[in-house]
């Protein structure tokens, strides 16, 4: 049975590469990230540190972990997917060569191992190539972490031998995971299927296509409703889930949902581009190609709801931060300083109010599950009497005028995550040392933070301040600005800038590691997309070389057959961006009414460019692939090859 | 077996007694030992009531080592009466004895051994593995069934169909004529009681069809195999023992000795 699972990855080596790439890049990922994993687990963090910094250190290796982790898990899963859906796909085109190893006396069994043992081969193939690839990629993590700023510079991998065992298991577990509900296919294709002149068509949407299909649809609704009604920070986390759960849904249900999406995208192209003779072989084609099309507008669909949609959800997080800080914000220049300026800025004229903060790290225990976690928070320290002039803040509980040594102020999230309450005392670590403090108000919860308020006293020594400056007439604030910058003291973080300016800023700072994180992540389930788009366009037209010669010895030529499996393919393609569209659209439009309540006025950012950046790759994807597969399967004169019938 | 003895005019072999003395067909299975037995086999399509009937309470034997012809229009149940007695449709009522085994109700795994055993099959598609050369074609039974093929066994059997030098070819650079030669010798190697044809010249020239017919009644002749071969083809049926006649499900007429004419104004007849 090897031996004919040999042949046969040798003999149709096209509809496998696909398959194999993906095999490749998932070793090569899983080995990388988890060798990465382990080297953030076990790194060395510099004997002396400052507490704060050291808090902070260990929490870039705990977020570099945790990334590795997710890693581990998207490429392991999507790409045991790809191979079964590979495998699926070939299964049903060899329908003929399965059912005549029946007639020749091949058990159930014996059909199964053949496609197990193929899985074999390619997963080692896989595995070979993943493993040359995994070196490269652990050094390109590295990077990618120190880039982010998660781990410091410096920071590498070590090659651990027993990482090879591991990387073939997963190659191999991967491919033969992934074959095996094919190869239960295969083993139930009945011997007469061998006979039929046209091999009765499979069922594409099966059983548990069904099953999970419905039950992903309804748990979308579900966390829909649920989202409208919990509100604020629930309702934005449970946007971007319902998001992934859409696209569980969405790719179950392909074979149903894409030949209607794809009928509609026919009809409506028939009616604005001008008559094509074609137009009813495409249309009859897309009916037919059931398996087809849901295998070319899923990857599609994917592509485009996961990355538009989560990277959507993102951008109006990062505007939703950029509007609430301007409402919040009470003031019309920002001056930042190591020294005490407080007293200077004060004096000059046209100046009304000066607020003096900066930001403290503060450690804080976090129960997560069984395990108790010290995690770094943003805080700020402030001077009570000013912050409320220069800051719109709204208190739940307390009054923030009583905040003074000894005491603190926080958001009503973190307080009911440390499960306080006002008037009680909480457990912070300022400086790697823990104080118990007096909680004396909660705020509202916001996106942009600060969750911890401290007396100006807690402020590290070091650490630059910042003054907001309200003015007497905004109109004024030019002149002020020039007289704060001719201060010009010997100091290297002195810096002024309007209000406007910092805000951007800081949103900019903001908007890039969130969406560093996202290309990271989301960019990998990206490319296996790519793949999958790829090789479903490549596995098809390798099956339909019969039937392109049919057409041609049916009156078309070879332009006309390439030109018909091109407009199929891109009508797919639509479809696919339809759906995906829709997804995205759904996860946006939920992230924006989420924000928009939590900062109370409409917040709007659509991924316009993003969207056509991803649908303009995936087409020209499409085309260059179908046409080359196209062209290929069309080399043969038709006679050649409508003639032979093995 | 040397392929000359193939081009010897077919006799009737003495030993096999021929249970269907008349020109009428049998009211009941045969007394002799016969290879292929059906009772009262009906196979409906769609529904019981409503459905069609592709064989219509079909009693018949076929004796051993004889060589049946099929033949009927189009729709008559010629493949189906076929597919049944090779266990690939299983009969609505009735049953199937095929090589002394009842098939009616067999479980997947005892099919696969009567495939491996007791009964093979050539195909007008001629059904070869495209990606394996000849030799690993007819190979593939005996490996299904457990078997390491020694290469003389299968060289000797490619031999006897005249392809002793093309074992390396793929299906694909073979003509027509030797690629239904490979699939006969595949059906051969594993030496099955029953050799169940469907239209083996049909997609043949007339010099092809010859030899492949040639081989197929020295395989009755030499080995004392049982034949069942459904066809279009008057002069193919002529080269069987027997001439089985179906129309709506039903046997119509059986001709023993049959000659191409007799079995084409026959044929003429029921299509008419």
């Amino acid at each position: 049975m090897f031996a004919l699972s040999l042949t046969t990855l040798r003999d149709r080596w096209t509809l496998f590469v696909g398959a194999i790439v993906t095999v490749t890049i998932g070793v090569a990922l899983v080995q990388a990230s988890l060798l990465t994993l382990i080297a953030a687990a076990t790194a060395d963090i510099a004997a002396g540190l400052p507490p704060t910094e050291d808090l902070l250190v260990r929490n870039g290796y705990e977020s570099a972990i945790s990334m590795m982790g997710m890693i581990l898990f998207i490429s392991g899963f999507v790409a045991m997917f790809i191979v079964g859906s590979t495998f699926a796909f070939t299964v049903a085109q060899r329908r003929r060569d399965l059912a005549l190893l029946r007639l020749v006396g091949a058990s159930r069994r014996q059909v199964q191992r053949l496609l197990v043992g193929e899985a074999v081969l390619l997963g080692a193939v896989g595995t070979g190539f993943g493993v040359a690839l995994g070196f490269w990629v652990a050094g390109l993590e590295a990077d990618l972490l120190i880039d982010f700023g998660f781990v410091p510079a410096g920071f590498t991998v070590a090659w651990r031998s027993w990482i090879l065992a591991v990387s073939a298991g997963v190659g191999i577990g991967i491919a033969v995971a992934g074959s095996l509900g094919a190869a239960r296919r295969a083993g139930q294709v009945r011997p007469l299927a061998a006979l039929r002149a046209t091999a009765k068509a499979e069922r594409v949407m099966t059983f548990w296509r069904w099953i999970i299909g419905i039950i992903a649809t309804a748990g979308a609704i579900a966390m829909m409703i649920i989202s409208s009604a919990v509100g604020n920070e629930g309702a934005l986390a449970l946007s971007t889930s319902v998001c992934l759960v859409w696209i569980v849904a969405l790719a179950a249900l392909s074979p149903v949902i894409v030949p209607v999406v794809g009928g509609l995208v026919g009809l409506v192209s028939r009616l604005i581009l001008p008559y094509s003779r074609l137009g009813e072989l495409i249309h009859a084609n897309l009916r037919d190609g059931v398996r087809r099309s849901s295998s070319t507008a899923t990857p599609v669909m994917l592509l485009i709801g996961l990355l538009v949609g989560l990277s959507g959800a993102m951008d109006v997080m990062a505007a939703g931060s950029a509007t609430e800080m301007e409402l919040t914000l009470d003031g019309d220049l920002m001056v930042t300083a190591t020294g005490d300026l407080g007293d200077e800025l004060a004096a000059i004229p046209g100046v009304k109010t000066v607020s003096e903060e900066a930001s403290v790290i503060v450690g804080v225990d976090e129960e997560r599950g069984e395990s108790q976690t010290n995690v770094a928070v943003l805080g700020v320290a402030i001077d009570p009497l000013t912050y409320p002039q220069t800051h719109r803040i709204t208190e739940v509980e307390g009054d923030i005028a009583r905040l003074d040594d000894g005491a603190v102020v926080l958001s009503r999230g973190l307080a009911s995550t440390l499960g306080s309450d006002v008037d009680e005392m909480v457990t912070l670590q300022m400086q790697g040392v823990d104080q118990n403090l007096l909680l004396v108000a909660t705020l509202r919860d916001t996106l942009a933070g600060p969750e911890v308020l401290l007396p100006l006293s807690d402020a590290a020594p070091g650490e630059p301040h910042r003054y907001i400056v309200q003015t007497a007439s905004p109109a004024a604030a030019g002149a002020v600005a020039a007289e704060i910058a001719a201060m010009s003291p010997a100091d290297p973080d002195f810096d002024v800038v309007t209000m406007d300016e910092w805000i951007d800023a800081a949103g900019d700072a903001e908007e890039r590691t969130s969406r560093n994180i996202i290309i990271a992540i989301v960019g990998l389930a990206a490319l296996y997309s790519a793949i999958a788009v790829v090789n479903a366009v490549v596995i098809a037209a390798a099956g339909r070389r019969e039937e392109f010669a049919i057409a041609r010895l049916s009156g078309l030529s070879r332009a006309q057959v390439v030109r018909a499996a091109l407009w199929e393919s891109l009508t797919v393609t639509t479809a696919g961006v339809l759906l995906g569209g829709a997804v995205a659209a759904g996860t946006v439009l939920g992230a924006t009414a989420a924000v928009s309540e939590i900062v109370g006025r409409p917040v709007e950012a659509t991924p316009w460019s993003l969207f056509a950046l991803v649908t303009a790759t995936a087409t020209v994807l499409v085309i260059a692939t179908s046409l080359a597969t196209t062209l290929a399967a069309t080399r043969m004169p038709p006679v050649a090859v409508a003639g032979a019938r093995q | 077996m040397a392929l000359a003895n193939v081009f010897h005019q077919p006799e009737q072999p003495l030993d096999v007694p021929n249970p269907y003395p008349d020109t009428i067909p049998p009211p009941g299975p045969s007394s002799g030992p016969a290879a292929i037995e059906f009772h009262e086999v009906s196979r409906v399509y769609g529904k019981q009531s409503t459905g069609v009937a592709a064989l219509d309470n079909v009693t018949v034997g076929l004796a051993a080592g004889s060589f049946t012809a099929v033949m009927g229009p189009s729709g008559s149940g010629k493949s189906t009466f076929l597919h049944c007695a090779g266990g690939l449709e299983q009969p609505t009522s009735g049953r199937v004895i095929v090589a002394g085994n009842d098939i009616t109700e067999a479980s997947e795994a005892a099919l696969t051994r009567l495939r491996r055993a007791d009964v093979g099959f050539v195909f007008q598609n001629f059904n070869l593995i495209a990606s394996l050369s000849a030799e690993r074609n007819v190979a593939m039974p005996l490996q299904m069934a457990g078997r390491k093929p020694s290469r003389r066994e299968v060289r000797e059997v490619l031999t006897q169909v005249g392809l002793g030098d093309r074992m390396r070819h793929r299906p694909r650079e073979l003509s027509g004529g030797q690629q239904q030669r490979v699939a006969i010798a595949r059906a051969m190697v594993t030496k099955p009681t029953v050799l169940l044809a469907d239209e083996p010249t049909g997609a043949l020239d007339s010099k092809a069809a010859r030899i492949v017919l040639d081989m197929l009644r020295s395989m009755v002749e030499q080995r004392g195999q049982t034949i069942v071969m459904v066809t279009h083809d008057p002069t193919a049926a002529a080269r069987a023992d027997q001439v089985l006649f179906l129309s709506d499900g039903r046997i119509v007429d059986r001709i023993d000795d049959p000659s191409a004419r007799v079995v084409a104004d026959r044929l003429a007849r029921l299509e008419e």
